[in-house]
């Protein structure tokens, strides 16, 4: 059965890295849902979350291909259940009609969302949560004319004490060793 | 400290005596030097000729080879280092360079072939700017390396160079490409030259993962198994574990079958060998498998040419997967035990715990399947009486007149699969060809770097009239180099494993793989290699003979019969089971 999967994928900065990874979901055919990157807590180590639907057994063969790329320090994939997990909107609403704007500030309230900028004419508000949040809020405010709509990709970490680095051991490896000076 | 690095050291404490900066070619000759290599196939060009430069005054220590096109570098470099067990190493230009040796690097990623690819690149202000001979080498050579990397500065070049090595050979080996801009090469070096060694990388951690519960595991399947079988794969030779395999055949009285690649690591004439797995492997061990209860999979990865349709294969038996990339293991076929290790070590932790045993019963039904093969395909193939000349009996009169004791370099086609068939191989690291990718004008570039690797050893190449057409310019470097190759040209005139199927499943539509060749003879000739053709049996033995006895390159050509097809075979998404004998 095919579901929604996250991988987390944690890498050294390099040029050239996202092609790498997304190599491997293109070749086997497997549309990339949505694609997060940054840097982490760890200077020079980046986090790339990654949303694709497809079996499990196929999110296990993903990401012991993705633990073969050199410069990936560790990967895994999480279900729903295993994970906190957030996205960001951002809604563009018309507010010609200068009636519609208390309505609007007062659902934006109701719902945690926050005026970002505002001018005669157009708001734009943001509101962050899962992207069932995000569309419910969207629904609500469509009747009031949305001019745009975007939202990030997914971010997401493990519900587990332990930090990421302990996971992919960050400390652990030296590179080379010099054989004479 | 070994020899060649205490040298490089005394060179490297000259130069700074001398206070002489050395550029970014020089430092990348002292890191190939310390990497231990002796042997370059390359092709120069303008992108690469500071490293050229720089190589002309290495010559006495980096042998260089000029190939004749960069895929026959490419092959040459794959040839030796599958060989030697050594890294081949590749040198090449930018643009049409490079891309030359795409077909190369990705028959060494599917083969799993350490080698380091060496390109130039233009310089890095030109990059992304459609530059003369630029290619973007790095993003094409992505999904065909095990790592690729751009240098932009000689100082990286040291370290780079070390790490591009060791992740070329270790854990499963495969091929990595290092673009250098030509600033890079021909700058100077901003802080003193460092020889460095790489080993271990950050995130790549080819070590063995597994538990001794899985090795109890393991033996305890093998144990108290009816109808256990060993599958061997390229891993044995790779790992170096030939002794710990004949150990454990012997000791648990288990049937033994290779793949492609494992070739060579068990000797053909061993009672307990039972043949070759896969679409043109041997009778028994294709149906077998479909009976057996306990798989042993060592070092190979299912390949579908060996499994054939996956839904009805070797469902009834416990797949026991010994395996050093953990990716292969529950890819194609779920296991009852993985060992995530090296084959050497997984091997040597097993063997204590395995029982003496022998199974008499199942052997037999081994030994009925290769009757009826013998019966049916075998007897007629090597030992014709009428017609003409077959490719079997020639391979079978090689493997005579070497005693199994030479190196066999096949290319892609019939000729390929009668080679891997009929040569009795008795001596590890013996046959190699081109399994993954299938490329045809692999073997002669892959026999003369089979022959730089081992001087001393019998390189025998055994390639289809079609083949050698695609990379038959490499008789120069031969030539040239005086590499006393041996070239026997199996000619059908025919792409003769296309006109099978053809014949087999496209109703005999032969759509156009009837070859006009030229004469081969002439050509070789041409070039300054000894030349010899034959059409007649009552040749045969006299032709090979004078082959074998040559000092010199030397090419046999065999015209064969027209219309021959290899069997058994187990047709594309058949089950190994309905394994065809005719
Ligand atoms: C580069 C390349 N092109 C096409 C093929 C497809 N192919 C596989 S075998 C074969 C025929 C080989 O003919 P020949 O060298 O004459 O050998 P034979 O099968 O007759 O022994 C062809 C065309 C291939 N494997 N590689």
């Amino acid at each position: 059965m095919e579901k929604l999967y996250t991988i987390s994928v944690f890498t050294e900065n390099n040029i050239g890295l996202l092609n790498r990874l997304t190599i491997i979901f293109t070749r086997r055919r497997i549309n990339i849902e949505s694609l997060t990157v940054s840097e982490t807590e760890k200077k020079g180590i980046s986090r790339f979350t990654i949303v694709v639907r497809c079996t499990e057994d196929m999110s296990k063969k993903l990401v012991q291909q993705i633990n073969k790329v050199i410069e990936v320090l560790i990967a895994y994939a999480y279900d729903a259940d295993n994970m906190i997990f957030s996205e960001v909107a951002i809604y563009k609403v018309n507010t010609e009609e200068s009636i519609k704007l208390t309505p609007i500030v007062n659902l934006a309230n109701e719902h945690g969302a926050r005026v970002m900028y505002m001018e005669p004419g157009f708001a734009a508000l943001e509101k962050t949560g899962t992207i069932e949040d995000l569309m419910k809020f969207y629904d609500l405010l469509k009747p009031f004319g949305l001019l745009e709509f975007v939202h990030s990709g997914r971010i997401a970490i493990h519900k587990q004490r332990k930090q990421a680095h302990e996971l992919y051991h960050a400390e652990e490896l030296t590179e080379y060793e010099r054989i004479f000076v | 400290m070994n020899s060649t690095i205490q040298n490089d050291t005394i060179k490297v404490n000259t130069i700074m005596k001398e206070n002489r900066q050395i550029n970014g070619s020089e430092a990348l000759m002292m890191s190939l030097v310390a990497e231990g290599v002796d042997t370059i196939f390359g092709y120069p060009g303008g992108a690469i000729m500071p490293v050229y430069d720089a190589l002309y005054d290495y010559r006495d220590k980096l042998n260089h080879i000029l190939v004749r096109h960069e895929q026959g570098a490419g092959h040459a470099a794959e040839g030796y280092a599958r060989i030697s067990g050594k890294v081949g190493v590749c040198l090449v230009t930018s643009g049409p360079g490079a891309t030359n040796l795409i077909t190369p690097i990705t028959d060494a990623m599917m083969d799993s072939v350490p080698m380091v690819c060496i390109v130039g690149q233009v310089a890095k202000s030109l990059l992304g700017t459609d530059a003369f001979q630029e290619a973007d080498v790095m993003g094409m050579t992505m999904p065909i390396t095990k790592w690729n990397y751009q240098v932009t500065s000689a100082d990286e070049i040291p370290e780079i160079i070390a790490k591009a090595f060791y992740i070329a050979k270790s854990g499963r080996p495969g091929p990595v490409l290092i673009d250098i801009t030509k600033n890079a090469q021909f700058e100077n070096l901003s802080k003193e030259f460092v020889n460095v060694k790489c080993n271990s990388v950050r995130g790549y951690r080819p070590k063995s993962n597994y538990t001794y519960e899985q090795i109890e595991k393991a033996a305890e399947l093998i144990n108290s198994a009816n109808k256990p079988f060993i599958f061997i794969g390229q891993g044995v030779l790779i790992s170096k574990s030939e002794n710990e395999i004949h150990e454990l055949v012997n000791k648990a009285g288990i049937p033994v079958a290779s793949t492609l690649h494992g070739l060579s690591a068990f000797p053909v004439a061993h009672p307990l060998y039972v043949g070759m797995l896969g679409m043109h492997g041997n009778y028994g061990p294709n149906l077998l498998t479909n009976q057996a209860d306990v798989i042993i999979a060592v070092g190979m990865r299912f390949d579908d040419r060996v499994t054939g349709d996956l839904n009805r294969y070797a469902k009834q038996a416990k797949v026991i997967h010994i395996e050093v990339d953990p990716a292969e293991i529950n890819k194609n076929v779920k296991t009852a035990v993985s060992i995530n290790a090296d084959a050497k070590e997984a091997l040597q932790v097993l063997l204590p715990l395995i029982c003496k045993n022998e199974h008499s019963e199942w052997l037999n039904q081994f030994k009925e399947c290769e009757l009826k093969e013998y019966e049916k395909v075998i007897q007629n193939e090597i030992y014709p009486t009428e017609g003409g000349l077959r490719m079997g009996e020639v391979i079978n009169k090689i493997s005579e007149k070497t005693k199994g004791q030479a190196a066999l370099i096949a290319d892609v086609g019939q000729h390929q699969m009668m080679a891997a068939r009929y040569y009795k191989f008795e001596r590890t690291n013996s046959f190699i060809s081109s399994g993954g990718l299938g490329t045809m004008g692999f073997a002669l570039p892959a026999a003369f770097g089979a022959k730089v690797a081992a001087p001393e050893r019998e390189v025998v190449a055994v390639i289809g009239d079609g083949c050698f057409q695609m990379t038959i310019q490499e008789l120069g470097t031969i030539a040239q180099n005086k590499l006393p190759v041996k070239i026997v040209i199996l000619n059908n005139n025919f792409l003769g494993m296309v006109r099978q199927w053809q014949e087999m499943f496209f109703d005999h539509r032969y759509s156009f793989v009837e070859l006009q060749n030229p004469d081969f003879i002439k050509i070789t000739e041409g070039f300054g290699v000894k030349a010899r053709k034959i059409t007649d049996r009552s040749e045969l033995d006299n032709a090979v003979e004078e082959m074998i006895a040559s000092q010199e390159p030397y090419l046999l050509e065999v015209v064969v019969e027209k219309e021959v097809n290899v069997f058994p075979m187990v047709a594309t998404g058949a089950s190994v089971a309905e394994v065809r004998l005719e």
